[in-house]
C-alpha cells in the first residue's frame, strides 16, 4: 500500500490548517508555495486537521515535515521541531488528531513510523478570511526554506 | 416531584446536540427530547448569490458528506437550466456519491459505533473510541483507516480533493475520467470488499450479545422512504420514492421528488433547531418514517449487486426485528459499503465512463429547481428559486438527519425508558442515550446547518428546575 505518487519521493510534507480563516492558512499557504516551486521529489498535501487516516501516510513514507500555524507565542515567531514517540494516545474524538497520536497509530497499525519535524509559525490573526495577515504573508519564503533545509539534510 | 435529565452535548456524532429527559413524580421516565442547539443559516445567506455558486457554497455545509450536497445542488441546478445532462456525466456523479457513502459508512461503522460494539456499552469511556480498538483489536482498525482512505482517494481521483471537490457543477462534471485514474479506483476495490465482507462477518458473529439494544434502540414500527429505481433495486441518485411501513406494506409509490411539498410536511419545534419532517397524508403520528441504509434496503426489493443482494437477503431473513429496529442501521451500513464496491466496479468497467462529453451548458431556463439524491444517511432535497438574473431569491433543504428526527427522539426516550433507573444516570445509560442517536448516525452540522463539537451533559431535574443529579463527560 503506497501513497505515494510514482518517482515523488517518500519525503512527505503536510500543509495544516483552514485557509478560510486568515493565519490558520499558513500550512496551505507554504506547502502551495513550495509545490508550485517543484524543486523537492517529494509529496506535498495539505489537509484541514490531522485525521486517523493520514497514519498510513506516515508509516510509509521516510520522513514527514509538517507546517502549521500556532496560536502560542508571538506572532512570527518561528518553531521546528521533532516529534518523539511516547506513550499511549487518548483520543479527543474523529475530528482531530494530534501529531502525537497520529505517529502512535502509524507505529501500532502498521509497525513502522517516519520521523516527524513540526515547522510553526505563530499566527497573528485567524478571524474568518482567505488572507494572511501581512505578519505571516512576507514569512512564506522563509518558511519554505527552512522546509528545503529540512529535506536537503536527509535526501 | 418530577425530573429532568439532561445529556449535552451527545458525543461520536457529527455536529452539536443534547438529549434532556423527563422524569415524573415516580422517578420514572416520562418524555424525552433529543435537541439540536445550533443553527448556521445556509438558507438565508445564499440568497441574493448566483445559482452556479450554489453547488460549493452548499458543499460548505459539510465536511463528512459535501458530496451529496454538491450532488443534490447541482441536480437542483441542472433543472433550472432545464437540461439532461450527458449518461457520462451521471455515472461519474454515481461514482463519486458511493465513494463517499463507502469513506462515510466506514466513518460511522469504524470510527463512531466501532467502540461501543468492540468494546461494549458499559466500557470506560476513556477507552471506548478508536484508540481503544488500536490496542484490542488492530485488524479492526487498520480495515476502518483503510476502508475510508479508499472511498477518500476516488473522491480525490474524481474530484481533486477529498473535501469539498468542485468537480460536480451544473450541467454535469467539469472533467471527464482518464483512463489511468479508471485503473487505479479499479485496483483497490477488491480490497474495500475483502474488508467489508470481514467486517460483515464480524458483525454478524456479536449481533446476538446486543438483544437489548436491539430490542430497545428506537425498536418501533414506522414507515420508512427512500428512492428506488424502475426496477425497484436500491437507488442513490435518481428515481422516485418509496414508502413502505414495518409489516413491509407499500404505503405510497413512485412518488416524484419533484413534488415533495406535497408528500413531505415540515414542522418545527421550539426547543431544537432540526425540523421534523412526517409523511403529510398520514399526519405527524402515523407519518413518521425512517431514512438512510436500513430504510433504503427496506424499501428496495433487492440491492441489484450480487454480494449485497446475498448480504441483505441474510439479514432479512435472520432477524424479524429488522423491520423495527434501528440497531440495524449499523448492519446495513455494511451492506450498503459491500453495494458500493461493487456498483462502483460495474460502472468503472462501462467503456462509456470514459467518454470526454460529460457537461451540459446552458442559461437558465426555469426560475424554480429541485434536486434530490440519497446522502449516506438518507434523501436529500434542495429546492431553489431564482430571479431573472439567475439570483438566488429563496432555498430550503430537507437533509436525511432531520427525516429521521421524530424517529430519533422516540428512541431516545425507549432507551431511557429500559435504562434509566431510580432518576440515576449510569455511564452505561448515558452511553446508550448516545448510542441509539449514533444508530442514524445522524449529521447535525449538514441538518441544521450547525458548527460546534460535541461534549456531553446530563442533568436531572425535578419538575421545579433545580438539578438533583448530574454528568458532564
Amino acid at each position: 500500500m503506497s501513497v505515494f505518487a510514482s518517482g515523488s519521493g517518500r519525503t512527505l510534507i503536510i500543509g495544516i490548517g483552514n485557509p478560510l480563516r486568515g493565519d490558520d492558512g499558513l500550512g496551505w499557504a507554504v506547502a502551495e508555495q513550495l509545490a508550485q516551486d517543484g524543486d523537492m521529489a517529494c509529496e506535498i498535501r495539505t489537509v484541514h486537521q490531522l485525521t486517523p487516516e493520514l497514519a498510513q501516510w506516515v508509516a510509509f513514507a521516510d520522513r514527514v515535515i509538517m507546517i502549521d500555524a500556532s496560536c502560542e507565542g508571538v506572532p512570527g515567531e518561528l518553531r521546528v521541531y521533532q516529534l518523539a514517540l511516547s506513550g499511549h494516545p487518548v483520543s479527543r474524538g474523529t475530528h482531530a488528531t494530534t501529531p502525537e497520536e497520529l505517529i502512535i497509530l502509524a507505529e501500532y497499525l502498521y509497525g513502522r513510523c517516519a520521523p516527524v519535524t513540526i515547522v510553526t509559525m505563530t499566527g497573528a490573526d485567524f478571524s474568518i478570511g482567505e488572507r494572511l495577515s501581512p505578519t505571516l504573508a512576507s514569512k512564506i519564503c522563509q518558511i519554505g526554506e527552512v522546509v528545503r533545509q529540512l529535506y536537503t539534510n536527509v535526501t | 416531584m418530577s425530573q429532568r435529565i439532561m445529556i449535552d452535548p451527545v458525543t461520536r456524532i457529527e455536529g452539536h446536540a443534547r438529549i434532556t429527559v423527563q422524569l415524573n413524580e415516580a422517578g420514572q421516565v416520562e418524555d424525552a427530547h433529543f435537541h439540536v442547539t445550533q443553527v448556521r443559516g445556509f438558507e438565508k445567506f445564499c440568497e441574493g448569490r448566483p445559482f452556479t455558486e450554489m453547488p460549493s457554497l452548499m458543499a460548505r455545509i459539510c465536511g463528512i458528506c459535501p458530496v451529496s450536497h454538491l450532488i443534490a445542488s447541482s441536480k437542483a441546478c441542472d433543472a433550472l437550466l432545464a437540461v439532461s445532462i450527458p449518461p457520462t456525466a451521471v455515472n461519474l456523479r454515481r461514482l463519486m456519491n458511493l465513494a463517499q457513502i463507502m469513506q462515510s459508512h466506514a466513518l460511522s461503522f469504524f470510527y463512531l459505533s466501532a467502540p461501543d460494539l468492540l468494546l461494549g456499552m458499559d466500557a470506560d469511556p476513556a477507552v471506548r473510541n478508536i484508540f481503544g480498538i488500536l490496542a484490542q483489536h488492530p485488524q479492526m482498525a487498520r480495515d476502518g483507516i483503510r476502508l475510508r482512505s479508499i472511498g477518500q482517494q476516488i473522491i480525490e481521483l474524481l474530484g481533486g480533493k477529498r473535501i469539498h471537490p468542485a468537480w460536480i457543477v451544473p450541467g454535469g462534471v467539469s472533467e471527464p475520467l482518464t483512463q489511468e485514474k479508471r485503473e487505479q479506483m479499479l485496483a483497490m476495490l477488491p480490497e474495500a470488499r475483502e474488508i467489508t465482507l470481514r467486517a460483515l462477518s464480524w458483525f454478524k458473529e456479536i449481533l446476538p450479545q446486543y438483544r437489548e439494544e436491539i430490542a430497545s434502540f428506537a425498536n418501533f414500527p414506522s414507515l420508512f422512504m427512500a428512492l428506488t429505481n424502475a426496477d425497484h433495486e436500491l437507488e442513490h441518485y435518481d428515481g422516485t420514492w418509496r414508502i413502505v411501513d414495518s409489516d413491509g406494506r407499500i404505503i405510497a409509490d413512485q412518488l416524484d421528488p419533484q413534488h415533495y411539498q406535497e408528500y413531505i410536511e415540515e414542522q418545527t419545534e421550539n426547543w431544537t433547531y432540526l425540523k421534523s419532517p412526517f409523511y403529510k397524508p398520514l399526519g405527524k403520528k402515523e407519518g413518521m418514517y425512517r431514512v438512510g441504509p436500513l430504510a433504503r434496503l427496506l424499501v428496495s426489493e433487492s440491492c441489484g449487486t450480487p454480494e449485497a443482494d446475498r448480504e441483505r437477503e441474510e439479514l432479512l431473513a435472520t432477524y424479524k426485528d429488522v423491520h423495527t429496529g434501528s440497531f440495524f442501521y449499523h448492519y446495513a451500513r455494511l451492506i450498503e459499503i459491500l453495494y458500493a464496491s461493487e456498483r462502483m466496479e460495474m460502472i468503472l468497467r462501462d467503456p462509456d465512463i470514459l467518454n470526454p462529453r460529460v457537461r451540459a451548458h446552458a442559461a437558465p431556463n426555469r426560475l424554480e429547481g429541485i434536486g434530490v439524491a440519497e446522502a449516506p444517511r438518507g434523501t436529500l432535497i434542495h429546492h431553489y428559486t431564482i430571479d431573472e438574473q439567475g439570483l438566488i431569491r429563496s432555498a430550503n433543504l430537507i437533509i436525511a438527519t432531520g427525516h429521521n428526527n421524530l424517529a430519533m427522539n422516540r428512541g431516545v426516550l425507549q432507551v431511557a425508558q429500559r435504562f434509566i433507573k431510580n432518576a440515576r444516570v449510569t455511564d452505561g445509560a448515558l452511553n446508550r442515550l448516545e448510542a441509539v442517536i449514533r444508530a442514524f448516525d445522524p449529521c447535525l452540522s449538514c441538518s441544521t446547518h450547525a458548527l460546534g463539537e460535541m461534549p456531553m451533559y446530563v442533568q436531572v431535574l425535578d419538575r421545579a428546575g433545580s438539578v438533583v443529579d448530574e454528568r458532564i463527560r
